[in-house]
This record gives C-alpha cells, sequence and structure tokens, in this order.
C-alpha cells in the first residue's frame, strides 16, 4: 500500500503536471467502442473521402481522458474528483500530439478542495480542451489508525 | 444497445435538422475490467484503484472502479444514438455522484433541453444511472450539429 497518499496540505497554487498524448487511428476505434461514440468518419468511408481525412473529428472527452493522466500524476493517490468543466475552444485531428498540462488553481483548505485547471494543446498551438477539476481530500488519518490503508472515497478521473 | 425518441424512418438528409426540446437519446452497457484497463491504456491513466484488483479490494469500494472520465465518455454513445449527422463537443459539465465497479451496467442518457437554431448549438441534460437506478455522472453538454459530412469538423464550434 502507498505510504504517500495526498492531502489537501499537499498542495501549492502552481503545482503542475503534464502528460503527452499522440491521437492514433488506434484509439478512436478503441474509444468509440468503449463509450458508444460516433467514429462515424472512420467507420464510414465515403463520409470520411467527402470531408477529407482532416475531417475526422477527436472527441472532446477522449481529449479529457489524456489530461486526467496529468491529472492522477498531480493528485492521486488520495483525491475523490467530484466535477470537471470543460470547454473544447477548438477540434483536435487525427494524428495530433496532445500536450496536457495541470496546474493547481486554488486551494479550499476548509472544505479540503483543490481546483486544478487543465489544458490540452496540439502540435500546432491550437488550444483544444480548457478546463477544471475538482479535487475532494478525506480527513487526515486519525493518529493509530491503520497505516498505508487508503483513504475513505478514492477515484482520481 | 442504444435508442433515441427522433423517427427512424425519414430522408437522409433529415438527420442534418436539428433536434426538437425534449428529444433523448440513450446508451447501456456493462462495464468490465478489460473495458477500464483498456481505457486506462488509452489514456495513460493507471492509477491503482482502476487497474490494481489487490488495491481495489482494500478500498472502501472493495473493488477496482471505473474512471469517471470513462463513465460519463459514455455520454458520447447517447448522442450517437440521438445524432446520426454527428457533432462536435463545446462544452461538457460533469458531477461524478457515485463509483461505477466492474459488472455494473450504465445507461447513458442524453436529453435536449434547448436548440440554437443560428449557430446550430444543441445543449443536453446528461445522465448516466446504474443498474440500481443510482445516477453515477449528472452533467449539462452543449454540442454543435454538424449541417453536411463535409463540414466536419472544419467549422469552429
Amino acid at each position: 500500500m502507498p505510504e504517500n497518499l495526498k492531502s489537501v496540505d499537499s498542495f501549492a497554487i502552481g503545482d503542475r503536471a503534464e502528460a503527452v498524448n499522440l491521437v492514433t487511428d488506434a484509439h478512436l476505434a478503441l474509444y468509440a467502442g468503449l463509450t458508444g461514440g460516433a467514429d462515424r468518419l472512420g467507420a464510414d468511408g465515403e463520409a470520411a473521402r467527402a470531408a477529407g481525412l482532416a475531417g475526422r473529428a477527436v472527441p472532446g472527452m477522449l481529449l479529457a481522458g489524456y489530461a486526467a493522466a496529468a491529472l492522477t500524476a498531480l493528485v492521486a493517490p488520495g483525491a475523490v474528483t467530484i466535477g470537471h468543466d470543460f470547454a473544447f475552444p477548438t477540434p483536435a485531428r487525427p494524428g495530433d500530439t496532445i500536450r496536457s498540462v495541470c496546474h493547481v488553481e486554488s486551494i479550499d483548505r476548509e472544505r479540503r478542495v483543490v481546483t486544478v485547471r487543465m489544458r490540452c494543446t496540439t502540435q500546432r498551438g491550437d488550444l483544444v480542451l480548457d478546463g477544471i477539476a475538482l479535487e475532494k481530500f478525506p480527513r487526515p488519518q486519525a493518529e493509530g489508525g491503520p497505516p498505508g490503508e487508503p483513504p475513505a472515497g478514492m477515484e482520481a478521473p | 444497445m442504444s435508442d433515441s425518441t427522433l423517427p427512424k424512418d425519414h430522408h437522409p438528409d433529415a438527420e442534418f435538422l436539428l433536434p426538437p426540446v425534449g428529444a433523448r437519446g440513450t446508451f447501456s452497457r456493462t462495464i468490465t475490467q478489460s473495458d477500464i484497463t483498456l481505457y486506462a491504456g488509452i489514456t495513460g491513466d493507471f492509477a491503482p484503484h482502476h487497474v490494481d484488483a489487490e488495491f481495489g479490494r482494500r478500498t472502501r469500494f472493495g473493488s477496482t472502479i471505473a474512471h469517471g472520465l470513462f463513465t460519463a465518455g459514455l455520454v458520447d454513445g447517447a448522442l450517437a444514438a440521438l445524432f446520426p449527422q454527428g457533432s462536435l463537443s463545446m462544452r461538457r459539465e460533469l458531477r461524478f455522484t457515485a463509483p461505477v465497479r466492474p459488472g455494473d451496467t450504465i445507461t447513458a442518457t442524453a436529453e435536449v433541453a434547448g436548440v440554437d437554431a443560428t449557430d446550430r448549438v444543441v445543449t443536453l441534460t446528461t445522465t448516466c444511472t446504474n443498474q440500481r437506478g443510482e445516477a453515477v455522472v449528472t452533467g449539462i453538454a452543449t454540442e454543435r450539429m454538424m449541417a453536411s459530412p463535409a463540414e466536419i469538423p472544419t467549422r469552429r464550434p
């Protein structure tokens, strides 16, 4: 069991983590299979030809998943994600390299909630995701409690 | 499986018509550990409470749990049932209200709450519910509807 469980006091404004992912055709097909989401242009050759290969959309929620790997590096283990608010200013394209940056934007020590800003950019410099995660941390373990036990409620996105 | 309240047989051009307020799409599937691990592989988020059965057993959930953003991604399945012509995500607001364990069956529902005909922007309330009728994810999705296959995704949302 990890001894490095984080608490709300583990963080300072500006703490950050990054991740880089390549949007591959495999990711798009697998993600569509997992979520039932439309990979219409990928599956429909005629539509893809009409739209051009550059016309294939990358689901915003897949970008959120990429960014969540950086979020996990920043807040896990110990955090429970309460929720998110994502904007997708510009669509990403298959083949893009997505750079995700998550940084601590604000800390509510009384409520033990850390707000993390999440942003994804492509190799072209397009901003393809801009949002936040709300991360809740449990009360500190009471003295004498079982060492190494995971805290009540564990869910990093 | 997926379903929607829109009429099934209509002229092909009709799929680019904007939906009425109240139109609803659903998508249901059972989530397995394989799904969760595959999602971890695609996104790079291998936090142990998602992919390590021994770690999961020792959490208060008693098992691994799905990534919140994976469960929330099932909304894309409901949107695909509702919008065969495809859409571009502009915004997703999400609240995670209960964990999803391997073996849970999740139904994602997206219901049209508002339509902006000029910009072709549709706002939907979204819910993911488990087999016990408990809401596991709630939120709001804002989607830009495509006017034709060639438009995907060259138009900015």
